[in-house]
């Protein structure tokens, strides 16, 4: 942050102010002398001369300052009033040019590098909301049309026991599928209520890892899974709304795709000024063709259903990452499990 | 019999929660919405209530508030699809004592009802069994095979709220939020000392054992 405390007695200002002054003076004292040499003792005509040269001084300086302020002050506000008129718009794409490139640097350059700063998050926020909803209105209505599809079949009175209850299985699979997309619908328009931009507070990371894989629990035990946590005391500053998105996904991904028996390892570390969160499991683990594909169902628009689907819960982890600023990635290899890895700046509070 | 009164606004929902509550064991009454569920209890006993939170009439909030100004004790559990932590703050501060979040696993919803039913239960009694094991709380004494077990007041407090909810894991920052209050010097080695001295002391207990969940906290599991 630049020094925000405007001196009182500032050199340039002084300056400019002693030479107008000194030339006021300077032309007054001519002016006053070519007068009286005209005019000998009569008082009155100098008077008369002096109040006319005075008015046109005065005129000149007023005309000096209205230029100025016209190329200091009104055309920077001018370009501001119509930057934020297009933000309110919902033009998040302004960005302004600084007036000032070399040196001097005023206030209307800062709340021009703020705004831009601001659409440029704004941005990222808005393409990540909107990117989803558009994929996602998409992967609503399949496993929709998977429901209706099956549920019509199995009233259907001729078909066996066996494809009766191979059917009862993919529409409990879809529901789930459904639900935690659903999830995460509803996850990220509560952010989008909740603030325009991301909200940056100190965050106990392993406290709130604690907390997002004891929502879990119940599960893990019912699937009778090995739990180990190693966690150490990190405090970041980010968004705890945004990560909590993050942290919910890779768990319950993680407790869904091991089998019963199987283990899943959370790990949170200092690595090199990062906070370095690891998810592990034993489940079904992901090919490499798959894993180079896994965190962006958003653009690829992967239409493939037979694939387990985990309602695009990956490719918004990935978008959420990168608007907190950081890294994600998988290591995998099938039938073995995976191990997702997050990696987040710790950042500083932003001073005020 | 245990009745329960179902307050949920989906038929089908609220018939199959029903249905289930009653191929266990219990005593369901369903209602289709708040209003009908505040008659319903004010005209009949009920060991439990499970509501729903957005239903016409009178809403979740308003009829556990209700609820909870007549009755201090009996167990709410809240089915909604609200899981985010503003509204969970705003139900426990109505008086609720435990959520299930839609979509929910029909096993889940039977485990959290048996669990708050214990919990009432010991809440009512002010006393806890668990095996050769009991704990009176008003007298804030333990007894194993009848014999008066030396217990501090904290680590009675710790033992007694982890039998309070078997099976939860208590991470400890949390335990030590609750116990420590803010008392500085304490630490998470604190809990892992006053956990292996509980241990210790309670090694002849046939009812529970007090389970490391590694790296984040204790749990009791009842045997």
């Amino acid at each position: 942050m630049k020094n925000r405390t405007k001196h009182i007695l500032s050199l340039s200002g002084y300056l400019v102010l002693f030479l107008t002054v000194a030339a006021i003076i300077t032309v007054a004292i001519f002016v006053y002398a070519a007068a009286e040499e005209r005019f000998g003792d009569n008082k009155g005509m100098i008077a008369l001369v002096m109040l006319i040269a005075v008015f046109f001084l005065a005129l000149v300086c007023t005309l000096i300052d209205g230029i100025r302020r016209k190329t200091m002050i009104d055309r920077p506000v001018e370009k501001i009033l119509e930057a934020t008129e297009r933000i309110t718009a919902g033009d998040f794409s302004v960005r302004i040019a600084t007036d000032h490139p070399y040196g001097r640097y005023n206030e209307f350059d800062r709340i021009i590098e703020d705004l831009n700063r601001m659409t440029a998050e704004l941005s990222k926020t808005e393409v990540l909301r909107s990117d989803f909803v558009s994929n996602v209105s998409h992967e609503l209505k399949t496993p929709l049309a998977i429901i209706e599809n099956y549920s019509t079949a199995i009233r259907d009175a001729e078909i066996d026991r066996e494809t009766r209850e191979r059917y009862a299985d993919v529409l409990i699979a879809t529901a789930k599928r459904l639900s935690s997309l659903v999830t995460n619908i509803l996850k990220l328009n509560r952010l989008e209520n909740q603030q325009i931009r991301t909200e940056q507070t100190s965050v106990r990371l392993d406290e709130m890892l604690s907390d997002a894989i004891l929502q879990f629990e119940d599960r893990i035990e019912e699937k009778k899974l090995e739990l180990d946590c190693d966690l150490d005391e990190i405090t970041i500053v980010s968004d705890p709304n945004y990560l909590e998105i993050v942290w919910n996904n890779l768990i319950s991904n993680a407790v869904k795709f091991t089998d019963a028996g199987g283990s899943i390892r959370v790990s949170l570390k200092e690595e090199q000024g990062a906070a370095v969160v690891r998810v592990s499991d034993t489940g079904c683990g992901i090919s490499k063709e798959t894993g180079e594909h896994i965190f962006d169902k958003f653009y690829q628009g992967d239409t493939s259903h037979a694939q387990e689907g985990n309602g695009l819960g990956l490719a918004l982890v990935k978008k959420v990452i990168d608007v907190l600023g950081g890294e994600i990635s998988v290591e995998s290899e099938v039938g073995k499990g995976s191990t997702f890895l997050v990696r987040l700046r710790e950042g500083k509070r932003r001073e005020k | 019999m245990v009745r329960i009164l179902v307050a949920e606004d989906d038929k089908a929902l609220n018939r199959f929660v029903c249905s289930m509550l009653t191929q266990n064991g219990y005593e369901a009454v369903p209602c289709e919405n708040g209003a009908e569920a505040l008659s319903e209890f004010q005209s009949k006993q009920f060991d439990m209530v499970i509501s729903d939170i957005m239903m016409p009439l009178v809403d979740g909030f308003a009829l556990a508030r209700e609820i909870r100004s007549t009755n201090k004790h009996i167990p709410i559990l809240f089915m909604t699809a609200l899981d985010d932590k503003p509204s969970q703050q705003r139900g426990f501060d109505a008086g609720v004592d435990d959520y299930v979040v839609k979509p929910f696993d029909a096993d889940i919803l039977l485990l959290r009802v048996r669990a708050l039913l214990r919990r009432a239960n010991i809440e009512q009694s002010r006393e806890l069994v668990a095996g050769n094991l009991r704990m009176n709380k008003d007298e804030h004494t333990a007894y194993l095979n009848g014999e008066e077990l030396p217990l501090t007041v904290r680590e009675f407090d710790l033992l007694f709220q982890l039998l309070s909810y078997p099976k939860r894991t208590f991470t400890r920052a949390r335990l030590m939020d609750e116990f420590w209050n803010y008392d500085s010097s304490a630490t998470s080695r604190t809990v892992d000392v006053y956990m292996s001295k509980l241990r210790e002391k309670t090694a002849a207990c046939d009812g529970f054992e007090i389970v490391t969940v590694h790296g984040l906290g204790y749990k009791a599991v009842l045997k």
